[in-house]
């Protein structure tokens, strides 16, 4: 039995939490810090630079898939048409998602030579555009270029709009089970930190957590799923800053 | 009916909150005596009805006034005379409106009704319906767009936020029409009812008066863009490209950020007048979803494509 076993403290959010709430990403072990939060009544806040790396993270991506669509992909599709005298207002055939496998196939070994960028981008881009053209032609949809496009990016812009609004309930508003915590950073700490091997915006999200321990001498549990930068360093982060960091699923037992 | 929405802002669905205010507020019960024969007697019938307070002209003098507010706050190209401008674009809305009699209708029949249904909740009802029936053709319009510029997806992404704000604004305005106008249906006499209509238009009012100056906000960043990017008057309602180098990044920036805060003040309203207005979650199984959310969460850095 858990319950009256002492809980005191609260839970410092980082982005990868935050945004797996809004995306409905690692549910069970999202839903699980909610209910652990308001059945112990221990708060989960965000600080300024997690909010700042999230609108970041999905202005960034939404622009960079946007110009993938509207010239990458638009671009090799009219010209791999014209190589092969195809008119490009005609509807979309299977040499269409032949021709963006051409696409994919110069990514990939354009990174297999010089190791620029990581294969997941193309992967994911890959997977997206070919099932949704693919899941098309299987419907027997006769849709040219410009209208598979203009689908691709409705889409975009549906999901977008979606997360723009869930942000604003969640975190703007501060509607759901966030609070939104302004911490003063102290370049001593940020620099302890970084010199961790924690780089930017990690640093300060983590930095601010410290800074309201150090402040409130409330325990505070760093939450993220970031395994590769900051879990992977949480003994050391805890060893010389006092500050535990852990996955969601655990964040209620660091706080005894 | 034709859907002429275009880039410059106006379409002939989307008039704000003007149009709800001229049908929803700018209006007064009154009773109405006439005499009537039956089997050879004299009956008096007394109905309830509406009458507007304003004339239908007010939409045009609210256009006009709207874009001579809009381009008296930027800066227009020398290839423009403003007041040229502001006829051209004033006259392309109302004509767009005139053409909207599906809308006068609705309007209409709010005049002519006797009481016996619920008029307003009709007229708030359609309007909601028909917003929601053109919301996925409104996304395709700006995805259009999207695909014949070099604006960032992120900017037009705001723009489709105002077509969700707009959307939960029709909800709210539905939930308090059907309540006041309920409670009014129960009054036992007319001042009660007339009572309970103001009722209504008090409450409604705030909230139009919100989502109008988010709507002028709106308009006016749509306007700014396309102004810069029209080479002639032709071009105004569609210009070929939109070109980012066209406008001056500090303007536009400035432009963006007081939509953007408007956006926000106006969703905040809403929520404040509608605590359960909270959306709904994102569905993770879908393909877009799914790849959307494996991207975000990748480093910065990793956002590149680079092919031989």
């Amino acid at each position: 039995m858990l319950s009256g076993t002492g809980f005191v403290g609260c839970f410092f959010l980082d982005t990868s939490v935050v945004l797996s709430s809004i995306l409905g990403q690692n549910t069970p072990r999202i839903e699980k810090l909610k209910k652990d939060s308001s059945s112990h009544n221990i708060p989960c806040y965000i600080c300024d630079s997690v909010q700042q790396e999230i609108d970041k993270k999905v202005k960034e991506t939404s622009d960079f898939l946007g110009n993938v669509v509207r010239e990458t992909i638009k671009y090799h599709l009219e010209e791999s048409r014209k190589k092969r005298n195809v008119s490009v207002s005609g509807p979309m055939t299977s040499d269409d998602i032949l021709a963006l496998e051409g696409l994919f196939y110069c990514f990939y070994s354009a990174r297999k030579k010089t190791r620029v960028g990581l294969a997941p981008p193309i992967a994911l881009i890959e997977e997206w555009t070919i099932s949704f053209l693919a899941e098309m032609l299987d419907k027997g949809v006769k849709i040219d270029i410009d209208s598979f496009l203009r689908e691709l990016v409705k889409s975009l812009l549906k999901l977008t709009s979606e997360i723009g609004d869930l942000y604003d309930d969640l975190v703007t508003f501060q509607k759901g089970f966030v609070k939104v915590k302004n911490v003063t950073l102290d370049s001593r700490i940020v620099s302890g930190v970084e010199m961790l091997g924690i780089h930017k915006p990690d640093c300060d999200h983590i930095a601010s957590a410290i800074i309201h321990q150090i402040g409130t001498t409330e325990k505070t549990v760093f939450v993220t799923f970031d395994f590769n930068s900051i879990l992977d360093q949480r003994d050391a982060i805890q060893k010389q800053f006092s500050i535990e960091c852990c996955d969601p699923l655990y964040a209620l037992h660091h706080v005894v | 009916m034709e859907v002429s929405l275009t880039l410059s802002g106006l379409s002939s669905i989307e008039y704000g909150g003007s149009a709800l205010r001229y049908g929803l507020v700018d209006i007064r019960p009154v009773e109405v005596s006439a005499t009537i024969k039956r089997f050879g007697m004299k009956f008096r019938r007394i109905t309830r009805t509406f009458e507007h307070l304003k004339p239908m002209q007010s939409f045009a003098d609210m256009v006009t006034f709207q874009n001579e507010a809009i381009l008296g706050t930027i800066e227009i190209p020398k290839w423009f005379d403003a007041a040229k401008l502001i006829k051209i674009l004033s006259e392309h809305s109302i004509e767009s409106y005139e053409k909207d009699t599906e809308w006068k209708k609705a309007v209409e029949d709010v005049r002519q009704s006797d009481h016996k249904g619920k008029p307003l909740l009709s007229l708030i009802q359609f309007a909601k319906n028909r917003f929601e029936s053109r919301r996925d053709y409104y996304v395709e319009i700006e995805a259009e767009r999207f695909l014949r510029s070099n604006l960032p997806l992120s900017f037009y992404n705001k723009l489709v936020i105002f077509d969700n704000t707009y959307n939960d604004f029709l909800g709210i305005m539905e939930n308090k029409v059907r309540m006041h106008e309920f409670l009014a249906s129960c009054a036992r006499n007319f001042e009660m009812y007339k009572k309970r209509i103001t009722q209504m238009q008090v409450s409604l009012s705030p909230i139009i008066d919100k989502i109008d100056e988010c709507f002028f906000s709106y308009v006016r960043l749509k306007r700014y863009v396309s102004i810069w990017n029209a080479r002639d008057y032709g071009e105004l309602f569609d210009p070929k490209f939109l070109d980012i180098k066209n406008v001056d990044f500090g303007e536009f920036q400035g432009i963006f950020n007081e939509y953007n805060g408007k956006l926000r003040e106006t969703k905040e309203t809403l929520l404040r007048y509608d605590p359960k207005l909270l959306h709904q979650g994102i569905d993770s199984k879908e393909q877009t979803t799914r790849m959307f959310s494996n991207m975000v969460m990748l480093p910065s850095k990793s956002l590149t494509l680079k092919a031989d």
